[in-house]
């Protein structure tokens, strides 16, 4: 278990072999039962082979400079204009477009965030 | 969009207050979410408070029946979604890169979001006390077709759902940040099996996250489709979907919310024992079992549906008691042959082992099907599972505030005051909910406002809301613990507890970049400890 | 003759909660004082004591016992496994499908009344919003309960019998309890479901009579029906 990867595959494991109890040794068994399950070990498992790839490259990436701005107004206001359009679902579609332009706006922002970050790479 | 963001990569920009809002150092995001989610703590606990008032005598007083159910489903629902997931997650995001020498949070932007997002959905999801038919009335978990438009038409239920939409997508964001920050971020030599306990508990958290939130997500999704359009549920069987896909996710909310205290009690108890964590492999392994035994035992809340299999819910219900005996084992053990010194953190700790259990083992009362049928719905189940995140997750909290207080700020809280704190709250919360399993015993059901005069309950409820005013007490001795240390500043220096993991050996409050130093070799889970055993 | 905990074939709930409530409570109220003795006995036994001159004690450096920790995972294996095999026992008989053969009471939830019907002998109790509806059974006689509901789900429950079975709209639940003692529980019956507004005033009384006394009843509600 010394790699991520591992340990997160040694949880799915776990959860795999419960749903499976269920799914071979009970009887009444809905779509969900099975459904939900699977997908949570599916997505483990997604997430252990993601986390087993990026930890080979780690080692170097700890220690790179910090290219992150420190501060990132763009991801505040994509969070808002999330909500915005959410919001905009029970107020009205008005406040849905309002929403939307505003976290157009934000990714904008965003991307010259990331471009910024590339050059100083 | 403003200069700092399109400029980037500036060494050091003034922030100021103003900065500290869209932060990307996990420091300042951490710190900001913990006080997002302790301000939404604040708020749901005058709700309890309110209701406590009403149910203290038989009959209306203070309130209509409408405004009990708003009560009780704000309260819940802020305490679940709005106040301990966030701040579960934001302890990680605060304290696991320092924990595994990082010098910042992987994918920083995206936590920022996720905490915008909670903040954002809170206001949401209270906005609806402003309008004409009041805040949602449907109870946390809004059974369908209940929580459906003919039956709950209030806009406020809908304002619920988009809440929730948003502080359970901020969740799943902010746990693929932490837990990428884990897999990606470790220090030299922090192999996982070097990771603190208290990350390991964040990992364990970050998965079911991840897994499970995503049925919160979908059932939220369906519910407001069905609210607005209609033809998504339908007869038993909708009924039936809602409530899996809810428990699904609602029953392993309950060990996000735990997980990250049951490490940080370790912590607190391995620090002021003067010992490592004792067991740290069959720790680790009994963690992930836990994780995945709650994660399969969703039908336990079904049980007097009729709908599930009983038997297989019963089981994997009652197996918890495996790994929760092991993490008990486990701190007793540190604190066996230990040098053990009553700090405040301590006391929390000792407390969440001794209130927890009780919850404990009422779950495993509960998690068979015969006596479930008795207690289920009735205020048993409202004091079992207050033992459990009171007991365990408040008690764990403040363990973890009183430890992590100094790192946090750089300042000391007072040790008697934080003893006063300590003991206000263990007798407060006592005197509430202790009384609440004989309610539930004897046929009280929850959410209701007001019970016969011929049930015999008056005196217990009027004990459990006297108690209720001494948790209020207890929390303002706290507050008022914070605000004179903020006042005070008393420097508490780098490592004012004898601390064990990579958090302590750097200054208070850390610097930007977390460690300007050389790291301290890590051969261990706790580096510090290894160096100190070393020395003496 | 009966056995202790069956009347008429059909399991007292109550009995067989008490039952299994007796094994359940001691072991977690012994657990739960285990738990707070050693925590207390630790904290003091093993404190630091800063001002005593003589204490040059340092604390142990062993961290592991996996034998230990196997041997005792094997004795919560077994409390678990115990647990779970009087649990499926006491089960298998509360969960008893309706006999068919006992009083038929058919039970209609819907917001925020009880309904009681009884098919073969004609009868239907109602209540009012001010005075909820009375359950009539006769003591120790099998009663096969069907419990529907018309609109969100609620849920019946009768604390005295230790029982309690979800109204899911769309589904029908069968169930079968006995009484054994006779009396009267004024707002004996419960919804514990919560179902909206007046979920907290949705009850209902339980009369239990002697079997004369049911019929009785019947006798005197059926004429006053026709």
């Amino acid at each position: 278990m010394r790699r991520p990867g591992v340990a997160i595959l040694v949880w799915a494991a776990l959860l795999g072999a419960l749903a499976v109890v269920l799914w071979a040794v009970f009887e009444e068994v809905d779509y969900l039962s099975v459904l939900m399950p699977a997908f949570a070990v599916a997505g483990t498992a997604l997430i252990a082979l993601a986390g087993w790839r990026a930890a080979r490259r780690a080692g170097e990436r700890a220690f790179a400079p910090q290219a992150v701005p420190e501060t990132s107004w763009p991801a505040v206001l994509a969070a808002l204009a999330l909500a915005l359009v959410l919001l905009g679902l029970e107020v009205g579609t008005f406040l849905c477009l309002i929403g939307a332009g505003l976290f157009a706006f934000a990714v904008g922002g965003l991307a010259r965030e990331w471009r910024a970050e590339r050059r100083t790479r | 969009m403003t200069a700092v963001g399109a400029a980037g990569v500036r060494p050091r920009p003034r922030r100021g207050w103003l900065g500290t809002l869209a932060s990307t150092d996990h420091k300042a995001l951490g710190a900001g979410l913990f006080t997002t989610a302790f301000g939404f703590f604040l708020a749901a606990g005058v709700l309890a408070l309110l209701m406590r008032f009403e149910l203290a005598r038989p009959r209306l007083q203070l309130m209509t029946l409408h405004g009990y159910d708003e009560l009780f489903t704000l309260h819940g629902s802020t305490m679940f979604y709005l106040f301990a997931t966030p701040v579960a997650l934001a302890s990680g995001v605060y304290l696991v890169p320092l924990q595994i020498g990082a010098a910042r949070l992987r994918w920083a932007r995206v936590a920022l979001a996720g905490w915008w997002m909670v903040i954002a959905g809170g206001l949401i999801m209270w906005m609806g006390f402003l309008t004409a038919q009041g805040a949602a009335d449907v109870g946390w978990y809004s059974y369908w077709p209940l929580s459906d438009m003919p039956n709950s038409p209030g806009i406020g239920t809908d304002y619920w759902i988009v809440g929730i939409l948003l502080a359970a997508s901020a969740a799943i964001l902010i746990a693929a940040c932490v837990l990428a920050t884990i897999v990606t971020l470790r220090a030299p030599g922090m192999t996982m099996l070097r990771l603190p306990v208290f990350t390991w508990t964040m990992v364990v958290t970050c998965l079911m996250v991840l897994t499970a939130f995503p049925a919160l997500v979908v059932a939220m999704g369906l519910l407001l489709a069905q609210r607005q359009l209609g033809g998504v549920f339908s007869g038993a069987s909708g009924a039936f979907d809602y409530q899996h896909l809810f428990w699904f996710f609602g029953h392993p909310v309950v060990y996000v919310v735990f997980f990250p205290f049951v490490g940080a009690i370790a912590e607190a108890i391995a620090i002021f024992s003067g010992r490592r964590w004792f067991g740290y492999r069959p720790f680790v392994l009994s963690l992930l079992l836990f994780a995945a035994l709650s994660m399969s035992v969703w039908g336990h809340h079904m049980f007097t549906t009729s709908a599930v299999e009983n038997r297989y819910f019963s089981l994997t219900s009652t197996a918890l008691l495996v790994p929760a005996g092991i993490e008990y084992f486990d701190a007793l053990a540190t604190m066996w042959r230990g040098r053990i010194r009553f700090a405040t953190p301590l006391l929390f700790a000792l407390g969440f082992l001794v209130l927890f259990v009780i919850g404990g083992t009422t779950g495993i009362f509960v998690g068979s099907p015969p006596l479930d049928y008795h207690v289920t719905d009735s205020y048993f189940i409202v004091a079992h599972f207050h033992y459990t995140l009171f007991g365990g997750s408040v008690m764990g909290l403040f363990a973890a505030v009183y430890l992590w207080w100094p790192k946090v700020t750089g300042t000391l809280l007072s040790e008697r005051l934080g003893r006063w704190h300590f003991w206000l709250t263990m007798v407060g919360m006592n005197v509430t909910f202790f009384p609440l399993f004989f309610l539930g015993w004897e046929g009280m059901p929850r959410r209701v406002a007001d019970y016969p005069r011929s049930s015999g309950w008056e005196t217990l409820n009027a004990v459990s809301s006297a108690g209720s005013a001494l948790l209020l007490i207890s929390l303002l001795v706290f507050l008022l613990n914070v605000a004179r240390s903020l006042r005070r500043r008393v420097p508490a220096g780098p490592d004012p507890w004898g601390g064990q993991t990579l958090e302590w050996a750097t200054s208070s409050p850390p610097p930007p970049e977390n460690f300007p130093a050389p790291l301290p070799p890590v051969r261990s889970f706790a580096p510090l400890q290894d160096l100190r055993e070393a020395a003496s | 003759m009966r056995r202790a905990g069956y009347v008429a074939g059909v399991t007292d709930t109550r009995h067989e909660y008490d039952t299994l409530a007796g094994l359940y409570v001691p072991i977690g109220a012994a657990v739960v004082l285990l738990v707070a003795l050693l925590v207390v006995a630790f904290a003091w036994r093993y404190r630091a004591r800063p001002d005593d001159p003589d204490e040059q004690r340092r604390p142990s450096r062993i961290h592991r016992a996996p034998r230990t920790e196997a041997l005792y995972v094997l004795v919560l294996a077994c409390v678990a496994a115990l647990l779970l095999w009087r649990t499926y026992t006491v089960e298998g008989r509360t969960d008893h499908a309706a006999s068919g053969r006992g009083l038929g009471v058919l039970v209609t939830a819907s917001k925020w009344h009880w309904r009681f019907d009884y098919p073969r002998l004609r009868i239907v109790q109602r209540g009012t919003d001010d005075a909820p509806p009375t359950l009539v059974v006769p003591a120790r006689r099998t009663i096969d309960f069907t419990l529907r509901s018309l609109d969100v789900i609620h849920a019946f429950w009768i604390p005295d019998r230790r029982f309690k079975r979800d109204a899911t709209p769309g589904f029908v639940s069968s169930f079968s309890l006995v009484f054994p003692r006779t009396g009267f529980w004024r707002y004996g019956g419960e919804c514990s479901e919560y179902c909206g507004l007046r979920h907290t005033w949705m009850k209902f009384h339980v009369a239990v009579v002697s079997p004369a006394a049911f019929a009785r009843w019947t006798r005197a509600r059926q004429g006053g029906a026709a």
